[in-house]
């Protein structure tokens, strides 16, 4: 028996365990549908129509860019709220830091918006968009889709830095909010290539 | 010649730090700048130093400390309430424990030089360890390790090992008990890879070693205690000052030259020589230290700021005490000056 | 003053005798008070620098200490000087001067001075210490060569009250008694020779 208690090793599930979760369930259904499809239709793809690659491509430039901007703002949030927990005078200055990150979400909620709209899938006239129309849909969203997930979280880490910044020279603001917005820059490209990408496909 | 691994940035990069990170970074604003040091320093006398004191974070308490105890626990619950912060805040336990346990290693030597001397030395325990007081007394008082934790276990059997009697002297016990938590640190921030903390360790014991040998080279008691007293884990091999054993003190700096030690040394010994006196050269060494501490600066996440935060906040205690020792003892500004950090300056 | 004393001749020879042993007496004590004298005067020129010198070092050696526990916490200056290092006996002997038993001590160090470890401690301490242990020796000393001066000046002071007591009181009441008594003696010779001659005055009238 010992008497001093040894600390219990705190239980995290790994980012890989998280990953291969993911991985498995969704070529569990893949697999599934698909197989479901070849016996009733005899295609494999017959599943993935127009509209489901349309519904695809909204789901990832939505899901991804909002986890990319849960995961920055993420960073930045915690940071922020360590240094309020001792000093709340730059709650301000802390919140344009945290809210920055938060931008690639919109833009992905945007482009899946406009994926809908410009397919038809909102006004019911899904009848005359062909299957290769709807794999034009779903990669156009995958710039912001991409470019939002990987840049919120980078722009998480660096707003973070920001609040770090401004904790000590709290008038500094401005500049950590300038090299936020570097980021943010290729971000708004992603953004923008997804729009000029939708708006060339049903003319 | 600057070492290569001075070019490299060893952070770990931990995310999970991002609210104990900015927390810090919070506090680091509060620490004393040198404005509010020198203000310290320049005090009339030991009231006008509190009121001072007061005014900074420290908080509105401080002026009705009177006496000198008083005010060193008051510093030593400041100290304690710091590294509790931390180890609140940390994620990896292992590494943060080590704080608390310096405090063991503290622990350790009091009482086996209690158990030697027949002293009741129960008064000098500090609480803040990782194991507690009363369970280290009791292990030594019956002779029974079993329910220690394996470091201070291995301790006590290393200087078993090496003098089985109670004849050991008091020097040697407490080179064991460094040497061994040296080497327990570096093998637990190894283990973790932390590099930042790695080099902080190496140059804690470089310097160390350095002041060691320039203290024996001082008594005249260098080749024969060189041998022992010497903590292996350095940048420098311990062989290496034993070939310089035989070198005169002012040859030393020279001989240093090629490390990043050189311009320290340079300085220390020459006010050694021409004053009798360490202070400047210990002064160099915490200089040092606080310098290298800073580099975490540049990190974002990770445990690194908060183990930089409570390091700098030791030697931030430790010159508050200074000021407050000199000023009880009405010492003029100019020796308070001559044992704080140049960073305070 | 004058002594209780029979005028008888016998006495006289007596007193005699002890003013000639009185006035030996003081001039021995005298020499004796003259050599202590001296050596009262060597031993506190030889002691003036010394004590100057160690108030001075262990003044420094204090200033020192402070210094190195003002780096230190209070918790690592205790720890460092918990167990001492160095012993320290002292054996105390006595010799004479003068007739005078003066202490002599035989301090016996073993072991260093330096009873701590480096990673806490300041080499202030190494300092103050170092002093420290060089003044103590001189300190021994010190404490010696002024407890010899005070038993000498002690004595000096006993064998000065004996020389004023010879000098001043019992050598000149002796001398007056003795001249009394040899007034005494000379009036009774006188008084008995007049008795003669008047006997003889009166045989011859008859």
């Amino acid at each position: 028996m010992t008497l001093i208690p040894s600390k219990q090793k705190e239980y995290t599930m790994t980012k890989r365990t998280l990953f291969v979760f993911v991985v498995v369930f969704f070529a569990v259904t893949l697999w599934a549908s698909v197989s479901s499809a070849q016996q009733m239709t005899g295609s494999s793809w017959a599943l993935l129509g127009p509209v489901a690659l349309c519904i695809a491509g909204a789901a990832v430039a939505v899901g991804l860019a909002g986890i990319g901007s849960a995961i920055g703002i993420g960073y930045a949030g915690q940071t922020s709220l360590g240094a309020m927990s001792e000093d709340t005078a730059n709650f301000a200055r802390y919140l344009m830091l945290t809210a920055l990150p938060g931008t690639q979400g919109i833009y992905g909620f945007v482009i899946g918006f406009l994926v809908m709209l410009w397919s038809g899938i909102f006004g019911g006239e899904t009848a005359t968009l062909t299957i290769q129309e709807g794999w034009q849909f779903f990669f156009s969203s995958i710039p912001v889709a991409l470019a939002g997930f990987l840049s919120a979280i980078h722009q998480g880490r660096v707003c973070a830095a920001g609040v770090e910044m401004t904790a000590k020279k709290p008038n500094e603001v401005g500049k950590a909010l300038v090299l936020g917005v570097f980021v943010e820059f290729y971000a708004v490209l992603g953004f923008l290539m997804s729009i000029i990408l939708l708006t060339r496909i049903r003319g | 010649m600057k070492q290569l691994s001075e070019y490299r940035l060893p952070f770990t990069y931990n995310t999970h730090y991002a609210y104990g990170v900015g927390r810090i970074r919070a506090l680091e604003t509060r620490l004393l700048r040198r404005h509010d040091i020198s203000r310290l320093v320049g005090a009339e006398d030991t009231d006008a130093f509190l009121r001072i004191l007061g005014e900074t974070d420290y908080g509105e308490t401080v002026p009705s400390l009177s006496d000198p105890d008083h005010f060193e626990d008051f510093l030593s619950g400041h100290m304690a309430s710091t590294l509790n912060l931390i180890v609140h805040l940390s994620k990896n336990p292992e590494v943060t424990d080590l704080l608390k346990m310096r405090s063991d290693y503290y622990n350790l030597k009091i009482l086996l030089k209690g158990s030697i001397s027949g002293r009741d030395m129960e008064f000098f325990l500090s609480p803040s360890g990782q194991v507690p007081p009363a369970v280290l007394l009791r292990a030594i008082r019956d002779e029974d390790v079993g329910h220690l934790p394996g470091y201070l276990r291995q301790t006590i059997q290393t200087i078993e090992g090496f003098s089985p009697s109670d004849e050991i002297e008091p020097q040697s016990l407490d080179v064991l008990v460094d040497k061994a938590m040296f080497s327990h640190f570096l093998s637990v921030v190894m283990k973790v890879g932390m590099m930042f903390l790695w080099g902080w360790l190496e140059r804690e014991i470089d310097l160390l070693n350095i002041k060691t040998f320039v203290r024996l080279l001082w008594s005249q008691q260098a080749p024969e205690l060189l041998k022992t007293n010497l903590c292996d884990g350095g940048s420098l091999a311990v062989e290496f000052y034993r070939m310089l054993q035989e070198e005169p003190l002012d040859g030393l700096p020279q001989r240093f030259g090629q490390t990043r030690y050189a311009r320290l040394l340079d300085e220390g010994i020459a006010s050694l020589q021409t004053k009798g006196s360490f202070a400047r050269l210990e002064q160099l060494c915490d200089g040092f230290l606080i310098t290298y501490l800073g580099r975490a600066r540049l990190t974002t996440f990770g445990l690194e700021p908060l183990m930089a935060y409570v390091l700098i906040k030791e030697y931030e205690i430790k010159a508050i005490r200074t000021i407050f020792t000199c000023k009880w003892n009405h010492l003029p500004p100019e020796s308070i000056q001559e044992r704080l950090p140049d960073v305070y300056l | 003053m004058l002594l209780a004393a029979n005028p008888t001749r016998m006495h006289l020879l007596r007193l005699k005798k002890r003013l000639k042993l009185a006035i030996r007496g003081h001039k021995l004590l005298k020499d004796k008070q003259d050599e202590l004298m001296r050596r009262f005067m060597d031993l506190v020129k030889q002691i003036q620098g010394l004590r100057q010198e160690v108030e001075r070092d262990l003044h420094r050696a204090f200033e020192r200490f402070t210094m190195a526990r003002s780096v230190m916490s209070r918790a690592s200056v205790e720890e460092a000087l918990a167990l001492p290092g160095k012993r320290l006996d002292v054996g105390v002997t006595t010799q004479r001067i003068m007739n005078v038993e003066v202490p002599l001590f035989e301090p016996r160090a073993e072991g260093r001075i330096y009873c701590y470890g480096f990673a806490n401690t300041s080499g202030e301490l190494d300092v103050s210490l170092r002093s420290l242990d060089a003044v103590l020796l001189r300190l021994l000393e010190l404490a010696q060569t002024e407890k010899t001066i005070m038993l000498l000046a002690d004595e000096i002071d006993r064998t000065r009250r004996r020389v004023n007591a010879l000098e001043y009181t019992l050598i000149p009441s002796l001398k007056e008694t003795i001249r009394f008594i040899t007034m005494k003696l000379e009036e009774l010779e006188r008084s008995n020779l007049t008795r003669l001659m008047k006997i003889k005055e009166m045989a011859e009238e008859r």
